[in-house]
C-alpha cells in the first residue's frame, strides 16, 4: 500500500479538493483506495455524504482499542473506501502525545489494512503540530497545494526544510499550483518560472474553477460529475504526475 | 478489514416488475436509478474447475481482434472483485504467468498451477442499476438487476432467468439487512439456488465444476470382478477420450498427464485382473495399450524437464544460469519435435483403430463369460497382498551396495500397488486402507526421486553433443555439468533416505495390516460372513 497525503499549514488551498479527486481517480484506475479524513471538520466525509461520526472516536482508533478496518464506510465510488472524522479528531495532537512514538502512531492505525488497498490517501487539517509530523512519518509522498503567492512560496521552502531535516524517513514532496488564475499576472508568471527553480513543484496547475467549488453543492468530486471541465483534467494531468513521481523514486 | 457480506442473488420473476422492487424497497428511503449497463463475459476455468472449486469465480470480456490483452476479473466468495490485464499468448486459453501484475498472478498461479483457463461458458447481460440511499443522498446499498442470456457458439442463445443481486456497502450491514428482509417479506422473492455461472454451464451444457480424471466408481466388495474392472476401464476409457482434444490441441501438460495416468491404470487392471478376463483378447489390449503408453512418453518426459526447469536453475548460481537459456531452448524443440510426432500417431489410423477394437472388446468379450465369476474384493485383495509382499522381500534386500535397477524395480512394483489400491481401495474402510496408503506414498517420493535424478542425468548428459555445438553451447555445457552434479547428489540423499521411509512400509504393524485385510483368510472370512 502506497500512502499519499496532501499537506500545506495553511487553509483553504484546496487539500480536500485534491485529496477527494485523487482518491477518485484511482478507484476508478482499479485501485484499492482508502481516504483518510484527519480533519476535525470532516470535509472529505462531508464531500462523500458520510455522517461526521466514529464510534469510540479519535481516541480509541490512536489506542489502537478499535481497528480502522471496522470503522470503514464504502463510498458511493466503487473501489473508494473512506475513514470518517468525527468532532473528536480536534483533540487528535493531544491524543497523539499521549501515546508511546506519537510520529509512527498513524502509519501504524492503518497498517492493518496494508493488504486490502492499494493506495491510502491522508487528508490534513492545515496545521504544523504532531498530527502533521505523524503523517510525515507515514506518507510516501506528500501532495502540496500552494496559492501562487511569493508568500506560499515562502512557507513551503519552510515546509521543505522541515522535512529534511526532522523526518526519519521523509516523504517525497509533489507541490503544485492551486487555485490558479489565469488572469493574474503574478499568478501566470509564478507558475511559469517556479517549477524549474524547485523541482518538487510539479507543471501541473490546477485552475481556480467553479466547478470545483460547486462540489460542496453536489457532494461528488468534480472528476466524476464533470469529467470534461479543465478542473477536472487538471485532477487527472496531477494524478499522473504523482504516479510518475512515485515510480521515479522507486527506481533511485 | 471489516468485512463487507458478499452479495445476495435472487430470482426475479417474470410477473415481479422493477417498479415493484424499486416500491417494495422505497419507503423510507430513496431509491435511484444508477444507469444501465450491458456486461458480456465468458467465465473462465481450468478444464478440471480449480478456480470454481477454490470458490472463486473468473471472467475475461471477450477478445477482439485488434487487442490481444485481455481483462480478466476474479471474484472471490465474499463478492470482492478484482480486475487485472493479460496478454495471452494463444487465443483459446490463458495462462496464471500471462497476468501481467504480480500479486494477482502469484494469487491465480496457487489456485491454478499450470493448467491453462479456458472459456467455459459466455453470458451477456443487461443491468440496470438501483442505488438504494439515506437521508444524505449517500448510497448504502446496490442492487441491480440483471437480464442475462447464454450466447452458445453456432447454435443461437438461450435467456436465463431474471435475476436482482443486492450487494452490501462497507460500513453499512444494517441498510443491507433491511434491503433484504424487504425483498423477501414484502415481494417473497426467492434466493438464486445456483450462482450465474452455474446456471449458465447447466444451459450451456458444460459441466459444472469440471471434469475430473478421478476414477469416482462405486464398487461392491461382492460384484464379480471382470464387472467391476469392466466399469473402471469404461471410466478409464472416458477419462481418455476427455483429455484427447486437450491433448491435441496442446492446452497444457496436464491433459496428456492425465491421458497417460488413465492408460497406465487401465493397462494395470489388465494385468491384475488377467486370469479373469478372456486372455487373447486381453492381450491384445494390453500391447495396444503399450503402444499409446510409449507414443505418448517422449512428449511427457519433456515436459516434465520442461517443468523442472525452474528448480534446475535454482540449483546453479545465478552467474551460471545466465548460461542455460541455450538448453532451455534445445529441450523446448524436442518437445515440439515430440509433440508433432505424437500428435501424428494420435490422429493416425493405427490409433483409431486401437481405441475402437479396446472398446468392442470392453462392450464385447470383457465380462459375461463364465455365470459365476469371482468377487472383485478377493481379486483384488489377493493381489493387494501379493504385491505387497513381493515389496516387503525385494525391498528388504536392498544395501547400499545395490544396483540402481533393484530400486527401480522396486519403484516400478510400487506404483503397480499403488494403482491397485487407488482403484480398488475402496472396497476396504479406508482406516485399514490409509496407513498403508501413506506409507507407500513415503516410499514411492523418495524412490521416485531416485529414479528421476537419474532420467533426467542420462537425458541431459546426451544432449551434450548437440548443446556444444550451438553458440554460447560451451558455456551452457559448463552450467550444465553443474545441473547434472546437483541431480546426482540430490540421488545420493535419496538413496541415503531410501532406508528411512522403506521401514515404516515393510513394519510388522503394516504386515499384520495387510495380512488382516488383504490376506486369504480375510477374504474366506468376508466370504462366509455374506
Ligand atoms: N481549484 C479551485 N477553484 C475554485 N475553488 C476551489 C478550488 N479548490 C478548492 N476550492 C474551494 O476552496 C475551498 C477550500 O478548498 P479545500 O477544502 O479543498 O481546501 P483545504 O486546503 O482542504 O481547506 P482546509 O484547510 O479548510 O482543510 C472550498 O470551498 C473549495 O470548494
Ligand atoms: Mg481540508
Amino acid at each position: 500500500m502506497k500512502v499519499l497525503a496532501t499537506y500545506n499549514l495553511k487553509g483553504g488551498v484546496g487539500k480536500t479538493s485534491t485529496a477527494v479527486n485523487l482518491a477518485a481517480l484511482a478507484a476508478r484506475d482499479g485501485l484499492r483506495t482508502l481516504l483518510w479524513d484527519l480533519d476535525p471538520q470532516g470535509s472529505a466525509t462531508f464531500l462523500f455524504r458520510v455522517k461526521p461520526k466514529v464510534r469510540g472516536g479519535a481516541g480509541k482508533l490512536l489506542r489502537g482499542s478499535t481497528n480502522a478496518g471496522d470503522r470503514l464506510k464504502g463510498t458511493d465510488v466503487e473501489g473508494l473506501d473512506l475513514l470518517p472524522a468525527d468532532f473528536s479528531y480536534r483533540h487528535m495532537d493531544l491524543l497523539l502525545d499521549e501515546t508511546k512514538r506519537p510520529t509512527k502512531r498513524l502509519a501504524k492505525v492503518i497498517a492493518p489494512l496494508a493488504d486490502d488497498y492499494d493506495l491510502a490517501i491522508l487528508d490534513c487539517p492545515p496545521s504544523i503540530s504532531l498530527v502533521s509530523e505523524s503523517v510525515f512519518e507515514a506518507a510516501d509522498a506528500l501532495l502540496v497545494p500552494l496559492i501562487p503567492t511569493t508568500l506560499s512560496v515562502r512557507t513551503f521552502e519552510q515546509l521543505l526544510g522541515f522535512v529534511g531535516a526532522e523526518v526519519e524517513r521523509p516523504p517525497e514532496i509533489i507541490a503544485f499550483f492551486s487555485m490558479v488564475d489565469a488572469r493574474k499576472q503574478l499568478h501566470r508568471s509564478l507558475v511559469a518560472d517556479l517549477p524549474s527553480v524547485h523541482p518538487s513543484i510539479v507543471g501541473t496547475a490546477i485552475p481556480a474553477a467553479s466547478d470545483v467549488e460547486r462540489m460542496g453543492v453536489h457532494r461528488k468530486p468534480v472528476v466524476l460529475s464533470a469529467p470534461n471541465s479543465a478542473a477536472a483534467k487538471a485532477y487527472g494531468a496531477l494524478w499522473q504526475d504523482t504516479q510518475d513521481r512515485l515510480s521515479q523514486r522507486r527506481q533511485r | 478489514m471489516a468485512q463487507v457480506e458478499g452479495p445476495v442473488s435472487f430470482v426475479l420473476p417474470s410477473d415481479v416488475g422493477i417498479d415493484a422492487v424499486i416500491e417494495a424497497l422505497g419507503r423510507d428511503v430513496e431509491v435511484v436509478a444508477d444507469g444501465i449497463a450491458s456486461t458480456d463475459r465468458v467465465y473462465l476455468d481450468t478444464f478440471d474447475g480449480r478456480v470454481d472449486g477454490s470458490g472463486l469465480t473468473l471472467w475475461r470480456s471477450p477478445s477482439t481482434a485488434k487487442d490481444p490483452t485481455v481483462r480478466l476479473t476474479l471474484e472471490d466468495r465474499a463478492g470482492a472483485t478484482r480486475s487485472v490485464i493479460a496478454s495471452p499468448s494463444r487465443p483459446d486459453r490463458v495462462l496464471a504467468l500471462e497476468v501481467e501484475e504480480e500479486a494477482s498472478r502469484d494469487r491465480l498461479e496457487s489456485v491454478v498451477g499450470e493448467r491453462a483457463l479456458i472459456g467455459q461458458v459466455r453470458v451477456r447481460s443487461r443491468v440496470r442499476r438501483l442505488a438504494v440511499c439515506d437521508a444524505e443522498g449517500k448510497t448504502v446499498t446496490r442492487v441491480a438487476i440483471e437480464d442475462p442470456t447464454v450466447v452458445l457458439p453456432k447454435r443461437g442463445s438461450v435467456a436465463l432467468e431474471r435475476r436482482l443481486h443486492v450487494v452490501a456497502v462497507l460500513g453499512y450491514g444494517r441498510a443491507f439487512s433491511r434491503v433484504l428482509e424487504e425483498l423477501t417479506g414484502k415481494i417473497g422473492l426467492r434466493r438464486a439456488a445456483a450462482p450465474l455461472a452455474d446456471e449458465a454451464k447447466i444451459a450451456a451444457g458444460v459441466p459444472v465444476g469440471g471434469v475430473s480424471s478421478k476414477v469416482d466408481v462405486e464398487l461392491d466388495p461382492g460384484m464379480r470382478a471382470d464387472h467391476a474392472s469392466a466399469l473402471i476401464c469404461r471410466r478409464l476409457a472416458r477419462t481418455v477420450e476427455a483429455n484427447l482434444p486437450g491433448t491435441l490441441a496442446d492446452v497444457d501438460p496436464e491433459f496428456l498427464h492425465d491421458l497417460r495416468v488413465a492408460v497406465r491404470r487401465t493397462r494395470s487392471v489388465l494385468k491384475e485382473m488377467k486370469h479373469v478376463l478372456p486372455p487373447e483378447e486381453t492381450a491384445r489390449a494390453r500391447a495396444d495399450l503399450r503402444w499409446i503408453q510409449e507414443i505418448t512418453g517422449s512428449t511427457r518426459d519433456l515436459d516434465v524437464q520442461l517443468q523442472a526447469w525452474p528448480v534446475m536453475v535454482s540449483t546453479v548460481t545465478p552467474a551460471l544460469a545466465i548460461d542455460l537459456p541455450p538448453l532451455r531452448d534445445l529441450l523446448e524443440r524436442h518437445r515440439a519435435a515430440a509433440f508433432v510426432r505424437m500428435r501424428r500417431y494420435l490422429q493416425g489410423a493405427r490409433f483409431k483403430k486401437a481405441w475402437a477394437s479396446w472398446w468392442d472388446f470392453l462392450d464385447g468379450p470383457f465380462v459375461g463369460q463364465a455365470t459365476v465369476g469371482t468377487p472383485i474384493a478377493e481379486v483384488a485383495g489377493h493381489r493387494i497382498a501379493a504385491v505387497y509382499k513381493t515389496m516387503v522381500n525385494s525391498g528388504a534386500a536392498i544395501d547400499d551396495k545395490a544396483p540402481p535397477e533393484a530400486l527401480h524395480d522396486l519403484r516400478k512394483r510400487g506404483k503397480e500397488l499403488r494403482y491397485l489400491l487407488e482403484l480398488f481401495g475402496g472396497l476396504w474402510p479406508s482406516d485399514t486402507v490409509k496407513p498403508l496408503v501413506s506409507t507407500l506414498k513415503d516410499l514411492q517420493d523418495v524412490l521416485g526421486r531416485f529414479q528421476d535424478d537419474e532420467v533426467q542425468t542420462v537425458y541431459l548428459r546426451q544432449l551434450g553433443p548437440e548443446l556444444a555445438a550451438l553458440p554460447g553451447g560451451t558455456d551452457s555445457l559448463i552450467a550444465l555439468g553443474l545441473v547434472i552434479d546437483d541431480l546426482a547428489s540430490d540421488q545420493q540423499r535419496a538413496r541415503e533416505e531410501f532406508a528411512k521411509n522403506f521401514a515404516p512400509f515393510a513394519a510388522a504393524d503394516t504386515r499384520n495390516l495387510v495380512r488382516a485385510t488383504f490376506g486369504r483368510r480375510a477374504a474366506r472370512a468376508s466370504r462366509s460372513s455374506r
